[in-house]
């Protein structure tokens, strides 16, 4: 018998949260599961003393209604082509996946994964502020996948295809799905809208067996990123973060190589870049648990709060990186973050 | 490590005898073990929990140390027969009205309730509680989340009462029965439990932190190259977990520019 109980094997729910379709959905789907009730989702998701990889051998699901803030301006870190108007939002807390380099496993001290239920409010948020903003010009961009990885949710919850419907009735809002998933499958029904950047992000083998092994497999991934293309969805591509090892340059140029003999380079949105980077909180809260990817013991540098690879090393890489991708297509679709 | 808590010494009585648990007199309370199970007992109510568990912590300053309250409960005639054993999944404290919430992890196969402690025994039947009702869990959790990772803690509740006569109002040998009659399925629990503990590897054996403190004291280092140190030799024994951890390099400076170049060398060699 298996040590560990299986993920979502007790669903946590709030009272306020009953009632919502999403929590009629999530109780039907694990329908096996035992409810507890909380009063908050903090109760159990906050509470001290957590080891959030330990949780993460058996994810507990707790649904819950947010309250204000629903939206935030995006952080520094995420590229988005010197767009102003870039907001992320967080309808889920935590990743079904568990990749060395994420930032989640320092921004949270569960692994515990948490739904929240009131998507209206979420939608009507996003309504309210384009009011405010200057979206004729630039439109309103929102990722909605910044804390989460929402298309690996779908087979669990259908939040992504109902965000889909939403963003395509919003003449000048753009949200981005960002994804490791292998289930583009899922929202293959869906016609595709400009108004959704379907994004996965790729990593070579090498580099997804060791720091990503949670994941679905590089190829699985590419080939639900053909697919997308193929149906005429927006795609960009984010090589993010590089890793940067002994002889990771040539194990990158195959990597190009690979992808852009599957995917035609012409037909994707963007590529975007960067190497490993990370918040300067978060990477000392997660050094603390002593983690045991070897990534967390390389030498960084600390620049303006994040830990990142000291700069010659960084620029050196990704302008080599930046010559690569130069190859299958033009700079102006390419975004590089740390240059 | 795995330490049971009980409140009763009749709680504690089957349990000293299964696992052959020797009383350690050493400790000012009762205090039993054997190898890497101990067992500890804290009475009634909240009153000595903190102080005990902080000692046995303090004494036994071992990297994982597992609590498991094991004891029984009252419940309201309905809910549950006597005799029936439960895994708690939410503890309710009745003064504060806080609730806490055990790590859930394992695949345990007992059966899962919540549990409301109160500050005084229930005697009326318990109608109002729809959980099992004690006198202690809100407190032992409390306590051992200050100290230990919460998935460490877990609590096994065993029916006793339907509290018409008020919790612990039983005889010694019911009680005992009640804990006899569930020996293995708590056996069981702590066997998968003590998995999980295993699974928790540190990084650097004990020898690679004799190596370190061996280098820190030879080369007379801070507390930040203390710690590059450690960071380094971690990144070495990830790449190479079966190599040592080498002296050659380590030897005593003249200077602290010395010791400095000696520290980065040692650290680049480290993490070539």
């Amino acid at each position: 018998m298996k040590i560990f109980q299986p993920n979502f094997s007790h669903i946590y729910i709030e009272n306020q949260a009953k009632g919502y379709p999403l929590t009629k959905i999530a109780l039907q789907k694990f329908s096996k599961s035992k409810i507890i009730e909380v009063e908050h989702y903090k109760d159990i998701f906050n509470k001290v003393g957590q080891d959030f990889q330990i949780q993460k051998s058996s994810m507990k699901l707790i649904l819950a209604k947010k309250t204000e803030p629903f939206l935030y301006p995006a952080s520094e870190m995420v590229q988005e082509f010197g767009s102003p108007n870039v907001f992320y939002n967080t309808p889920i807390l935590n990743c079904l996946y568990n990749c060395d380099y994420c930032f989640l496993q320092g921004m949270y001290s569960s692994g515990n994964m948490v739904i929240f239920v009131n998507e209206d409010d979420f939608m009507d948020s996003i309504k309210k502020k384009m009011e405010l903003l200057d979206v004729l010009v630039n439109p309103m961009i929102v990722s909605i996948s910044y804390n989460t990885d929402i298309l690996a949710m779908e087979n669990i919850i259908p939040m992504a295809s109902r965000w889909i419907e939403f963003a395509k009735t919003q003449k000048d809002l753009i949200i981005e799905i960002r994804t490791k998933s292998a289930l583009f499958s899922l929202i293959n029904n869906i016609n595709p809208s400009k108004n959704i950047i379907l994004s996965w992000t790729l990593s070579p083998e090498v580099v997804a067996k060791e720091y990503e092994s949670t994941s679905p497999p590089f190829r699985s991934r590419l080939l639900s990123a053909k697919a997308a293309l193929k149906k005429g969805w927006p795609v960009r591509l984010c090589f993010d973060p590089v890793i940067l090892f002994d002889g990771w340059y040539d194990v990158y140029n195959d990597f190009f190589n690979e992808v852009f003999n599957e995917i035609d380079p012409i037909k994707v949105r963007d590529v975007t870049a960067g190497v490993f980077r990370m918040n300067k909180d978060f990477y000392k809260r997660i050094k603390r648990r002593e983690p045991s990817s070897k990534l967390f013991y390389d030498n960084y540098e600390v620049n303006n709060g994040v830990v990142t690879i000291d700069k010659k090393k960084r620029t050196d890489s990704l302008s080599k990186l930046k010559e690569l991708l130069t190859n299958f297509m033009p700079e102006s679709k390419i975004s590089i973050w740390g240059e | 490590m795995q330490c049971i808590i009980s409140a009763l010494k009749a709680e504690s009585v089957p349990l000293i005898l299964f696992y052959k648990l020797e009383k350690n007199n050493s400790f000012s309370f009762p205090f039993y073990k054997k190898d890497d199970l101990c067992l500890l007992i804290v009475g009634v109510g909240k009153k000595e929990i903190e102080k005990r568990i902080f000692e046995v912590l303090d004494r036994y300053n071992e990297r994982v140390i597992q609590f498991i309250n094991i004891g029984i409960a009252g419940s309201q005639r309905g809910f549950s027969e006597i005799g029936n054993i439960f895994l708690i999944n939410k503890i309710i404290d009745q003064e504060s009205k806080k609730n806490y919430f055990p790590d859930l992890i394992i695949n345990s196969n007992l059966a899962e309730s919540s549990i409301t402690t109160v500050r005084s025994s229930v005697s009326d039947g318990g109608n109002s509680y729809n959980t099992l009702v004690d006198m202690e869990a809100s407190e032992i959790y409390k306590v051992c989340s200050k100290r230990i990772l919460t998935h460490q803690i877990s609590f096994i509740k065993i029916v006793s009462d339907y509290m018409d006569s008020g919790v612990y109002s039983l005889d010694k040998k019911s009680v005992n029965l009640l804990v006899y009659s569930k020996l293995k399925e708590i056996n069981n629990y702590l066997e998968k439990i003590k998995k999980v503990g295993d699974l928790i590897v540190p990084i650097l054996s004990d020898i690679d932190l004799q190596w370190i403190e061996r280098t820190k004291h030879v080369l007379k280092l801070t507390e930040t190259q203390y710690h590059q140190l450690i960071s380094c030799s971690k990144s070495y024994r990830l790449k190479n977990p079966n190599k040592i951890l080498d002296d050659t390099m380590v030897i005593k400076p003249s200077s602290k520019f010395e010791r400095n170049n000696t520290l980065k060398a040692i650290c680049e060699n480290l993490s070539a």
